[in-house]
């Protein structure tokens, strides 16, 4: 088997917070705990969860905008954890990550032209001529005229906006795009746009993507692959068919029956899951889930239950399935 | 007879910019018990109808025709004191970001307190008792001890349900819940829906739902108002208009969002983007993104018009189709 | 129609704002026509040499007249050209104390807020260390240890001044580093020093204008008071303070317009520059828009 573009073994992120002014005590909090996954080119691994799992943290460690305090991280055979920090810079060139708000995300203060530009200007020597070509034809790909050169940000839409910040991303020709929430900020008829978009430059460019996001029907329409999270750890992994038809984790079955569907009749019995995620500061002993899972066993409060395997490429983290073979 | 109508309702704004048209003549009507959705994207006028209906719109805005009917009476025609009386008491908000919306100097218990002591003759040890159960009846744990706490001490999706408490301390006939999920998770999102259809089942509430979100109003609501820059395109129950959407805004909406074994497949796109109240509209507002759009679109705004049963549809393409 | 559109929308910018604040235009309006009569002084006096110190003693302390809409002083000089040729020297004076000050305190907040950690701790450290001493006191002593002058009043005045922009540099730095633009630029793997200079620096300089444009006129109060004790502008040349200061002794007894006009000018230019600072912080900021 040919190396995964992308992989991460037990990646751990853990903050500390003085919870004082001098620190007397500190608070640990475990935003990642032991993540491992696979990307290969050409992909797409779908990261689901809410609020507080630590799929943003994860995105930040992957790229080395954070430093992860434990795991390993290899973008396409090199170890991106120990590079020196200029080669770092370089190899940003290949991986490159697209935010959640394009408003915040793009600096107000510069045109269209200089935000697309910034990457060719950090990493490329060319004329300005040879830019201003090379801009075109990024707004070009993302579906905008060249008249958007010379408009700031407040002067887009959510969608304009967020096509700019994906051209900027795409500048330098990377491999990974890392897309945390891409389409969250933006209403129902642009995000298509987006998405169809996002389809299309990965068909186009052979693009892999790790794509971060709360909303399942946009994750299943774009993932080839779907992981979930659950208090900084992965509880599921599997092909996203795998993920809706069949999920394994109570919390993956909890999760897609909350998701509203847009389809009066689809009725099915909803599971409302009690209470709410407990914090990363204070994680409940043994399974993360037990407290709100209506499966809960004895050995769930003791014991964090190993990934097993519980199909092909299925992975779960679940007591439950501890006699089961694959 | 509805419980709530509201006629020809129109709103602009004051800026810098010039008059801005959030409502541009809104019509609906909310029937007793029910739950109503008023759908839209962002800047389509919902929350602004629900504010206008509540008489809480900021300083800047002007509603320069229409009338809210409540009860016989016109809430836009009525003092300020009269107002108080039927804000929070017959009808009550529960807004989208609670943790905004609660005051975080005092206690869950005192804001109820508050309320109770406004809107009813009760004695205090009663006021007490009454918070208590309001807790208990939005399924809080612990209520006995959570009039006791403060808002930040609270969890988002117990905030939430804390603020709907709130809201109900008056027992209004209607309450106004204006995008009450958007902050919240998914899985605490389904907790404060079945809250809401419970409170509607049990208590009678008449709910206006004020959300962006489709599979929101097909799972929670009977009814359904779609909005597009501040005119409302099509009204119908739920199950009418997902099944058969007849307005090409509703068809665009429905069909833009990603939907299970739509994998890789080419969602389908409104093209273009919201109009800015700035602008007169002199046809359908919806023309310029409109596949099936014709002359008469640019030029005369279509009428809502019935398209069969209680399904209503503002959209020139009907006019042949039901007349001949 | 569309292009009209977009057009209106700008003019609801900061700069349209600023254009109805009627205070600041009318300060506006001062300063020009201040610092055009300070620029064109040679041209728009019949005495210019003795704006510049040449006595004429035989129309000693005349009183404000036609001839001399100011008076003249104790050596015969008319007071609106001396006023007018001050206005060169107290102006720059007040523009260059502010000037050096946000040129010397921008870079080192920049620096302290972005990079944190040791640097952070010796900047503010340094500024602990200035702004620990009355200011006043600390540009006299430093005034006095280089040696009176035009230029050492501005530079001792600015020693004391730069800490508080560093200061308001870091605290910005602080808040504009958290913005998802600034992580977006260091995904792009832009340099450190870039990403200062193209994202933070432009997004920091409305408060540091703002507080740039309320300190010109104080530090036009603070050099005047050094020149009225001695150590700014040196006799023959004069600035505002230095002409109150040769009017004090005077003024009980009758010649109360030598320290009047120049004691108005500081305090219409400093006014005029709080309008204006006031203006500014206002137009830049939209929550306080309402308040119009």
């Amino acid at each position: 088997m040919t190396e995964p573009l992308l992989l991460a073994r037990d990646l751990s992120m853990t903050f500390t917070r003085r919870s004082s002014l001098f620190g007397a005590r500190a608070r640990k909090i475990r935003a990642l705990d032991g993540v491992s996954f696979e990307i290969a080119a050409g992909e797409t691994l779908g990261v689901v969860g809410e609020s507080g799992c630590g799929k943003s943290t994860l995105a930040r460690c992957l790229l080395r905008l954070l430093r992860p305090t434990g795991g390993c991280v290899r973008f396409d055979g090199v170890d991106v954890l120990s590079l020196a920090d200029d080669a770092m810079r370089r190899l940003r060139q290949r991986m490159q990550i697209v935010l959640q708000n394009p408003f915040s995300s793009l600096n107000p203060r510069l045109a269209g032209f200089d935000l697309v530009a910034e990457p060719l200007r950090t990493h490329r020597t060319m004329s300005r001529a040879q830019m201003r070509e090379a801009v075109a034809a990024l707004l070009a790909e993302v579906g905008l005229t060249s008249d958007f050169m010379s408009r700031h940000p407040h002067q887009l839409s959510g969608g304009q906006a967020q096509r700019i910040a994906l051209a900027r991303s795409l500048a330098l020709n990377p491999s990974l795009l890392i897309l945390d929430e891409p389409t969250s900020a933006l209403d129902v008829s642009v995000q298509a746009q987006i998405i169809n978009l996002l389809i299309r430059l990965q068909r186009q460019r052979g693009l892999t993507y790790l794509f971060i996001t709360h909303d399942l029907g946009v994750i299943q329409h774009i993932s080839d692959r779907i992981a979930v999270m659950y208090l900084g750890k992965i509880v599921e992994e599997a092909a996203s068919e795998a993920i809706f038809a069949d999920p394994k984790h109570p919390y993956t079955q909890a999760l897609l029956s909350s998701t509203p569907s847009p389809d009066p009749a689809s009725g099915s019995e909803r599971i409302i899951l009690p209470g709410a995620a407990p914090s990363a500061a204070t994680p409940p002993p043994g399974c993360a889930f037990h407290p709100r899972c209506a499966h809960v066993m004895d050995h769930c409060r003791a014991e964090y239950p190993a990934p097993r395997a519980v199909g092909e490429s299925h992975r779960v983290s679940c007591h439950l399935y501890e006699n089961e073979r694959a | 007879m509805p419980i709530l109508t509201v006629e020809n309702l129109q709103v602009q704004f004051t800026t810098p910019f010039g008059a801005v048209k959030a409502l541009r003549g809104i019509d609906f009507e909310l029937a007793r018990g029910d739950i109503l959705g008023l759908v839209g994207e962002t800047g389509c006028g919902k929350s602004v109808t629900g504010r206008s209906v509540m008489r809480l719109l900021d300083e800047n805005a002007q509603v320069t025709a229409g009338r809210v009917i409540f009860d016989d009476v016109d809430l836009l025609q009525l003092s300020e004191a009269e107002m108080r009386q039927i804000r929070g008491k017959r009808i009550a908000m529960v807004f989208q970001d609670p943790a905004t919306a609660l005051n975080p100097l005092f206690t869950i218990g005192q804001q109820i307190k508050d309320v109770l002591r406004a809107h009813s003759d009760l004695a205090k040890p009663a006021r007490q008792q009454q918070a208590v159960e309001l807790l208990a009846s939005v399924g809080l744990p612990e209520p006995a001890q959570m009039v006791d706490v403060y808002p930040h001490q609270l969890s988002g999706g117990q905030q939430q349900r804390a603020m709907i408490a709130l809201s109900l301390a008056g027992e209004p006939e209607v309450i106004i819940a204006d995008e009450p999920t958007t902050a919240l998770d998914v899985t605490i999102q389904a907790q404060i829906l079945d809250l809401l259809r419970q409170l509607q089942r049990d208590r009678a509430i008449s709910v206006i739902l004020i959300t962006h979100d489709l599979g929101i109003v097909a799972e929670t609501c009977q009814r359904v108002v779609v909005l597009y820059a501040g005119r409302v395109v099509e009204r119908a129950s739920v199950a009418a208009v997902f099944a058969d959407p007849q307005h090409p805004y509703t068809q665009g909406l429905l069909a833009a969002l990603p939907r299970p074994g739509s994998r890789g497949s080419d969602l389908k796109v409104i093209p273009g983007s919201v109009p800015s109240g700035l602008e007169s509209l002199a046809g359908c507002a919806f023309a310029p993104r409109c596949e099936f759009v014709m002359a008469r679109c640019r030029e005369h705004q279509p009428p809502l018009t019935i398209v069969g049963g209680e399904h209503q549809s503002a959209c020139h393409l009907h006019e042949g189709a039901f007349n001949d | 129609m569309k292009a009209k559109a977009r057009f209106r929308i700008e003019a609801g910018s900061s700069a349209w704002f600023l254009l109805r604040d009627r205070a600041a235009m009318v300060s506006l309006a001062f300063l020009i026509l201040l610092a055009f009569s300070a620029i064109f002084a040679p041209l728009l006096t019949p005495y210019a040499s003795q704006g510049r110190g040449d006595p004429d003693l035989k129309s000693k302390f005349k009183p404000p007249a036609l001839e001399h809409p100011f008076g003249t002083d104790g050596l015969g000089r008319d007071q609106a050209a001396r006023l007018m040729f001050g206005a060169r020297r107290s102006l720059s004076m007040g523009l260059l104390v502010v000037l050096i000050a946000i040129a010397v305190g921008t870079p080192l907040g920049m620096a302290a807020g972005y990079l944190g950690g040791w640097i952070d701790e010796a900047i503010m450290r340094v500024t602990d260390v200035f702004l620990a001493f009355p200011p006043l006191l600390l540009a006299i002593a430093i005034a006095a240890a280089l040696g009176a002058s035009y230029i050492n009043a501005v530079l001792a005045i600015a020693v004391t001044w730069w800490p508080w922009y560093a200061r308001l540099a870091r605290a910005q730095t602080l808040v504009v580093k958290e913005r998802a633009y600034i992580e977006a630029a260091r995904g792009i793997g832009v340099r450190d020093r870039v990403i200062i200079a193209r994202h933070i620096l432009p997004n920091i300089m409305t408060p540091i204008v703002v507080q740039g444009t309320l300190d010109v006129g104080t530090a036009i109060l603070v050099a005047a008071g050094l020149s009225f004790i001695g150590l700014g502008t040196q006799a023959p040349f004069a600035d505002w303070g230095v002409m109150i200061s040769d009017g004090r002794l005077f003024f009980l007894s009758g010649r109360w317009w030598m320290s009047t006009f120049p004691g108005l000018a500081i305090f219409l230019t400093a006014m005029a520059f709080n309008f204006l600072g006031d203006g500014f912080r206002v137009a830049a900021d939209p929550r306080l828009r309402r308040l119009l």
